[in-house]
């Protein structure tokens, strides 16, 4: 008897100590609404990058003596490779400088180690000048040479990629290199692509390096690698010899107001929420948006939420082998989901319902797309009925593949529940980082993909993604072969026509037309900062944190 | 009817030959053993489906820039050439290749973090040897009473809560509410109290309920009976005679858990952000970084094998039969020889 009282209150504890650790507190809409517009509201644009925060006059700013940030494990720190390596690698954007810079994600293009550049009449030969005085922190001068030899290193050993287009890079004094485009640059973002992804390092510097550069290094940027102990920490301090002298040259990435950022590696989420509210991190990102909620209300903590430039999209399979292939079919599932349902489950803190493929984050995204009344905007259970009568759907169940991660496997059993409405059989499949490229590509393996992806420069980079078929070898990533929609592709994706709207909106038009893509919801990033040491804080074109360029207060 | 187990002196001079001559026969199998580790494990990578080149290099990189990374890796190589190179390099050169995702040689990235995982590890054992097997000997010779009844709660509970749980309830506590203790990193020594609290708490629960019923099974034997009857001390009758016949089983037990200690520390190490083997091997595993997950396994085969063997040595010194049955099997060798 006795033993059984004992073995009732061990698993009467066991289920407390369960839900113990569920629950918090419901986001409020109109509260979110209220602090992500007052975040907006005090949105400072300080020349063309992002920045948040407000400082308070009474207070003194000036040069910081340390602050603490969390981050991804970055891995490892070799300054070829950002695409394809870790988030926590955007540390480097604080040590190593490109040839340019964006001012905010499409902004305009401006120089930090180009002086100046000239593209020819063909676009075929960009000539690229550098300041002819560019030092790395250890005196190293970095000349065009240099430059030749860092774009051949990294294109050789493919860590720069999307550059096909790019032939050859030559120095052609000392100064000066040539970038050789024989069929021209053709497309939007391209020559941002080239210019502004690539560190540039010392040759000499690199080569007698014991191990090029992977757990330490020598940059050109404000800050120094002063410690990486993989896995864990990372520490910068002020580059005294900082090359660029004249502050009205100076990018807004060459700031550096406080004298030592200490990067610490922190893996699981409910962690970062207990380093910053301990103190042990002054900021951290990427908090679980349920998480938020304490933060507000707490006068010490500053916190900017903004959209991601990634947009996570449902694509139909195009091939005839799938059901989808039916263009009825497809009509009926995207006017059978309603996004704002969907983002609603995710909460008003995590995402945003996208209206296009596109998101607006990015400059080239037409903002009467929002009002335009079509699947993407609204979602209507009666007339998605009509289309799956008109299709040729005979019960089949179809099959829904996403990559593993908690928002998108919420995004996808919401969608799940509304099919169920619409008397669609599905079944979700979830795959991982390894295998989901491959399944991809198998066109028998999945009806409908779920995939999320973003861009570096234009929304277009977006829609090339999902939609161009010489990334696929011949047909769209969800094997749609249509020569129209491509021709109507790279009309809107080329130098010229991306300026033209009309091109823009005829592409959107025609694959809506289609139902070929729906945009499902804009994930957004959230950073929570201790207000008492920063006053403001500043993002680069790819939303990366930029903490030399803070403001602090030093009282 | 359990006999108790003969006492007699540290091994002697033919024990101790018969011994070297046992351990460098395991080690001699342990070759044939790390082998066939590296074969299964190469293999089983070569199988796993994903193409490495679109995992690394995103879906958007042109067909020929994924065919020069492939080429570069030597991912095009047959099966058996590249298994032939990988043993080669790692049996005759101790070279494991290099990480795909983290660019160093991953022998040198296991170098530096395997003291780390050990040192949790080892913390995690001790603290469960302390506790546990003291705990399961109060629980033994209070059979049925509150204290039995109080280490047996202290035990079921920790086996029943999930490490994890524990982990962030100890951060809750004494780091957030109490700010005692760091919640992250490594560091001195204040950085490893909790992993080290989090990680041990399975362990004592198993150690202590082991010795429990290792004890119960001694501790009605007649040569306890005798022992107390000739007038020694309860406390000598506990450590002399009931403890050395009880701990065959616990020592079993603490193998095993030394062998999982240095494999199987990644959810703490994940909780704590500690750059361990576990995380290691984790993000290997998910990012297909095969010189990685191929490293890893190799090394923790090593670690698990001479665990092993470290616990047979410890049988033959606790129980001289064992002992004996070894230098047995020794002398019947030679008879046969001659």
């Amino acid at each position: 008897m006795k033993r059984k009282l004992v073995a009732l209150l061990c698993t009467l504890c066991m289920t407390t100590s369960l839900f113990a650790g569920c629950g918090s507190s419901s986001t409020s809409g109109s509260e979110t609404a209220e602090e992500t517009a007052e975040a907006e509201d005090t949105e400072e644009a300080e020349e063309d990058y992002s920045s948040a925060g407000v400082v308070d006059e009474t207070r003194e700013t000036g040069v910081r003596e340390s602050i603490n940030i969390a981050i991804e494990d970055p891995i490892e720190l070799l300054p070829f490779r950002m695409t394809g390596g870790s988030e926590g690698k955007r540390l480097l954007y604080q040590v190593y400088e490109t040839l340019c810079v964006l001012n905010g994600t499409g902004g305009e293009m401006t120089g930090t180690l180009a002086k100046d550049w000239t593209i020819n009449d063909d676009n075929t030969l960009v000539t690229v000048e550098l300041y002819d005085y560019i030092t790395d922190s250890e005196g190293n001068t970095i000349d065009a040479y240099d430059v030749e030899w860092c774009y051949n290193y990294a294109i050789e050993n493919s860590y720069l990629t999307n550059v096909s287009t790019l032939d050859t890079i030559v120095a052609t004094g000392d100064y000066t290199v040539e970038f050789s485009f024989p069929d021209g640059i053709q497309n939007a973002g391209e020559l941002e692509d080239v210019l502004c992804r690539l560190f540039i390092v010392d040759q000499d510097a690199f080569e007698a390096s014991d191990d090029g550069f992977v757990t330490s290094g020598i940059g050109t940027g404000p800050y120094v690698i002063d410690e990486f102990t993989s896995g864990s920490s990372v520490r910068l301090v002020i580059n005294d010899n900082y090359w660029q002298t004249d502050d009205s040259l100076k990018s807004y990435l060459a700031a550096a107001n406080v004298e030592t950022i200490n990067y610490y590696v922190i893996s699981d989420s409910a962690q970062l929420v207990t380093a910053i509210t301990t103190g042990q991190v002054d900021l951290a990102e990427g908090i679980v948006s349920t998480s938020i909620d304490q933060f507000k209300t707490d006068d010490n903590y500053g916190i900017y939420i903004l959209p991601d430039t990634q947009s996570t999209v449902l694509l139909p399979n195009c091939d005839e082998v799938s059901i989808c292939s039916d263009e009825n079919f497809r009509a009926a599932i995207f006017y059978a989901i309603n996004n704002d349902l969907v983002v609603s489950t995710l909460g008003e803190d995590a995402a945003l319902p996208l209206n296009e493929v596109m998101n607006s984050v990015f400059g080239d995204y037409q903002e009467e797309w929002d009002t335009e009344e079509n699947y993407n905007t609204v979602y209507d259970l009666e007339l998605a009925k009509e289309y799956l009568e008109k299709s040729s759907y005979n019960g089949e169940t179809i099959r829904f593949y996403y990559m593993q991660s908690t928002s998108v496997g919420t995004a996808a059993e919401v969608i799940g529940m509304l099919l169920d409405e619409l008397g669609v059989s599905y079944e979700l499949i979830s795959g991982d980082a390894s295998t989901f490229f491959t399944n991809r590509s198998d066109t028998s393996y999945w009806d409908f993909i779920f995939p999320s992806g973003g861009s570096n420069n234009y929304g277009v980079g977006i829609w090339s993604l999902i939609f161009n078929a010489n990334n696929y070898g011949g047909n769209s990533f969800n094997f749609i072969v249509d020569e129209e929609l491509q021709s109507l592709f790279e009309a809107c994706y080329s130098l010229e026509g991306h300026e033209d709207v009309s091109n823009l909106n005829a592409f959107h038009e025609y694959f809506m037309e289609h139902y070929y893509a729906m945009g499902i919801y804009q994930s957004k990033k959230n950073i929570i900062y201790n207000s008492n040491a920063i006053a403001t804080i500043v993002v680069n074109d790819k939303e990366y944190t930029v903490p030399g360029a803070f403001t602090y207060y030093v009282d | 009817m359990r006999s108790e187990i003969p006492r007699s002196a540290a091994f002697s001079k033919m024990e101790v030959s018969v011994i070297k001559r046992y351990v460098i026969n395991r080690l001699l199998w342990m070759i044939f053993v790390l082998v066939g580790t590296t074969i299964l494990i190469f293999s089983i990578m070569y199988l796993v489906p994903g193409d490495l080149a679109d995992l690394q290099l995103g879906i958007t990189a042109s067909a020929e820039e994924k065919e020069a990374f492939r080429e570069l890796y030597g991912l095009n190589d047959p099966y058996i050439v590249r298994l032939w190179n990988y043993v080669t390099d790692v049996f005759l050169h101790f070279d494991f290749g290099i990480s795909f995702v983290y660019k160093v040689p991953a022998m040198d990235e296991l170098l530096s973090r395997i003291p780390r995982t050990l040192a949790l590890g080892c913390a995690c054992i001790a603290l469960n040897t302390i506790i546990g097997i003291p705990l399961g000997l109060v629980a033994a010779l209070h059979q049925n009473k509150w204290q039995d009844y109080l280490c047996m709660f202290v035990a079921l509970a920790g086996a029943s809560i999930p490490e994890f749980v524990f982990a962030f309830m100890c951060i809750l506590l004494f780091s957030t509410n109490l700010g005692w203790l760091p919640a992250f990193g490594i560091g001195g020594i204040k950085y490893y109290i909790l992993p080290v609290l989090s990680g041990s708490l399975t362990g004592i629960a198993t150690n202590s309920r082991q010795t429990r019923s290792a004890m119960l099974e001694v501790i009605r034997a007649d040569y306890v009976t005798t022992a107390r009857a000739k007038g020694l001390a309860e406390r000598n009758v506990v450590v002399r005679h009931m403890l050395p016949n009880a701990l065959i089983p616990v020592v079993t037990v603490l193998g095993g858990g030394i062998a999982k200690s240095i494999a199987g520390m990644m959810i703490i190490e994940n909780v704590f952000s500690i750059p361990g083997v576990g995380t290691y091997l984790t993000r290997g595993v998910t990012s297909l970084d095969f010189p990685v997950v191929q490293g890893s396994v190799i090394v923790l085969s090593f670690f698990s094998a001479a665990v092993m063997l470290l616990v047979d040595i410890i049988y033959a010194y606790i129980d001289p039969r064992i002992k004996a049955r070894y230098v047995g099997s020794a002398k019947r060798k030679r008879r046969v020889k001659v």
